[in-house]
């Protein structure tokens, strides 16, 4: 059985369609990234796994159940995408007040300690950074011991320590048979992280598969250069400038590398490298 | 119990951190007695019973109001209800640990007027008297409770605070509850013994006149309960169909 499921889900906003007959199934152990523009109807269909929203079509099931149902809401953890707190609440608080809600929750101590909270504990929640209040807000979708954590862009605004923290919080997670599902902008995030990838545009999905699957959706190559001014490659589907530095993504490298000699510009720092993930997915969002 | 506790804690704890909210709330109504019902009292001590049951009416109608009011209407705005509905829990903890907190500024605002009217005037009540009225009037705030949740789902944060001033300060006043309803003019004499305030006031005299309870005022009470019930349901599933559609 699925922890978490969408069957054939629409939902729209006003005339905006956020989701079109989406399916998606998250299994034990998986940990899957849904990725898209903003808009895409990431979060809300996240949001309808966690109850938050009503499907006008299709059904959402969390552990084979309602997503109302306290008996799901008790094995997930949940980090929404522009968490805040309440007024007057200190974090340790919040901690405790999160802990009432489970009986296997993982100790204050052992929390704090693990997402270095510490200094934080005694501080009221409003009155931290943005970073630190994400950190919370991360660290209280993991207080139950929950079987599947929702991850919405968890480790936006935080500086790369902080995020390379989580990371390996979320890796360990995982290892110790944890489900992820999380929604990220950081594609690198997504490549660390996911077994899965589900891309998706416009409320409906577009690709789905690991990320190596992904990559080979683009099997086009990168080459990568610096010059004044950048010839035009009639081989390259794609370019990118910034300042000297020249990106083309095309599906013949060698063709394009020839091209580029015979246009006699004169270039540096010549490089040919595989499609990115993030390449991948621009260029398969452009297709649609 | 232990999550009953950590609902009760989340919903007191902000509050007493927030001395803008609790203090006026409790302070106002000795303020006010001490203003207008203090001389009165002291010359009249026949009368100090009524006006103590006057002045806790207004008590408790003032934290039922904007204990519930303000803060659904704060809730409704806050976006960490997000994470909170997403918490295994029952609907009934948030609304048990407002009802606590409530309790709690009650007994702190009628402690400190009881404490008034029984140290400057010549009062002659006994416990049972006054644990009567406690009980009476935690009874009969119920509609002011549901007319304040009713606010609450009708308003904006930032309105509902000027909107339940604008309704308990005119509704206390005619339901006769800082002067008494033989004494007001004309016009609002006519319109006061129709208010829930006066209903409630009524129930209050009776206590403290050692008088059966008004049967009217008490069916007028669960009528205002019914009404404002229906309307906040209402006005929950507008806000529910909006927010969580």
């Amino acid at each position: 059985m699925a922890l978490a499921a969408l069957q054939n889900v629409s939902k729209s906003f006003g005339k905006v369609a956020a989701l079109d007959g989406v399916s998606l199934a998250i299994e034990a152990g998986e940990t899957v990234a849904v990725l898209g523009p903003n808009g895409a109807g990431k979060s809300t269909a996240i949001n309808i796994l966690l109850g938050l929203r009503r499907p006008q079509k299709g059904k959402a099931l969390l552990f084979g159940a309602s997503p109302h149902r306290n008996e799901g809401k008790s094995r997930i953890g949940v980090t929404p995408q522009d968490a805040s707190f309440p007024h007057g609440m200190k974090v340790k608080e919040l901690i405790r007040f999160s802990r009432a809600h489970f009986p296997n929750a993982v100790s204050e101590k052992a929390l704090i300690e693990a997402f270095n909270l510490g200094p934080l504990a005694d501080k009221l929640a409003l009155q931290m950074s943005g970073g630190q209040m994400r950190q919370l807000a991360v660290a209280m979708a993991f207080i139950g011991q929950p079987e599947m954590v929702f991850l919405d862009e968890p480790t936006t605004g935080l500086d790369t320590s902080a995020r390379a923290g989580l990371w390996s919080y979320f890796k360990k997670y995982r290892k110790n048979g944890g489900s992820v599902l999380l929604t990220t902008h950081y594609l690198e995030e997504a490549e660390a992280l996911a077994d899965r990838i589900i891309l998706i545009n416009k409320g409906r999905i577009i690709k789905q598969g690991s990320v190596a699957d992904i990559k080979k959706l683009v099997p086009a190559r990168i080459i990568r250069f610096r010059a004044e001014q950048a010839p035009k490659l009639n081989e390259a589907h794609w370019h990118k400038t910034d300042g000297d530095l020249h990106t083309f993504l095309a599906q013949n490298a060698d063709d394009g590398v020839r091209e580029l000699v015979n246009s006699g510009a004169k270039f540096s720092d010549l490089e040919v490298l595989s499609a990115s993930l993030e390449m991948a997915i621009t260029t398969l969002l452009e297709e649609r | 119990m232990r999550i009953i506790n950590a609902y009760i804690r989340a919903t007191l704890v902000p509050l007493i951190r927030t001395p803008a909210y609790w203090i006026p709330l409790v302070l106002f109504p000795s303020l006010l007695f001490s203003f207008f019902g203090l001389q009165p009292s002291q010359e009249f001590p026949e009368f100090a019973p009524l006006m103590m049951g006057s002045w806790s009416a207004f008590a408790i109608i003032g934290i039922a109001f904007f204990q519930f009011g303000i803060s659904v209407a704060q809730a409704r705005e806050d976006r960490w209800q997000q994470y909170a509905r997403t918490l295994p829990a029952s609907p009934l903890y948030p609304i048990i640990g407002q009802s606590v907190s409530a309790f709690f500024f009650i007994m702190l605002a009628l402690g400190l007027l009881w404490s008034l009217m029984l140290m400057a005037t010549k009062i002659e009540v006994n416990l049972l008297q006054m644990l009567q009225l406690l009980a009476v009037l935690l009874l009969g705030s119920v509609p002011f409770i549901v007319m304040g949740v009713t606010l609450g789902y009708a308003f904006p944060a930032r309105a509902a605070v000027p909107i339940a001033n604008l309704l308990y300060l005119p509704l206390s006043f005619f339901g006769g509850l800082w002067v008494p309803p033989n004494s007001l003019p004309g016009p609002v004499a006519m319109i006061s013994p129709y208010t829930p305030t006066r209903q409630l006031g009524e129930l209050a005299w009776a206590v403290m006149g050692e008088r059966p309870l008004p049967r009217e005022s008490v069916i007028g009470l669960l009528l205002y309960t019914g009404v404002f019930t229906l309307l906040a349901v209402m006005l929950w599933q507008r806000d529910e169909s909006t927010r969580y559609r």
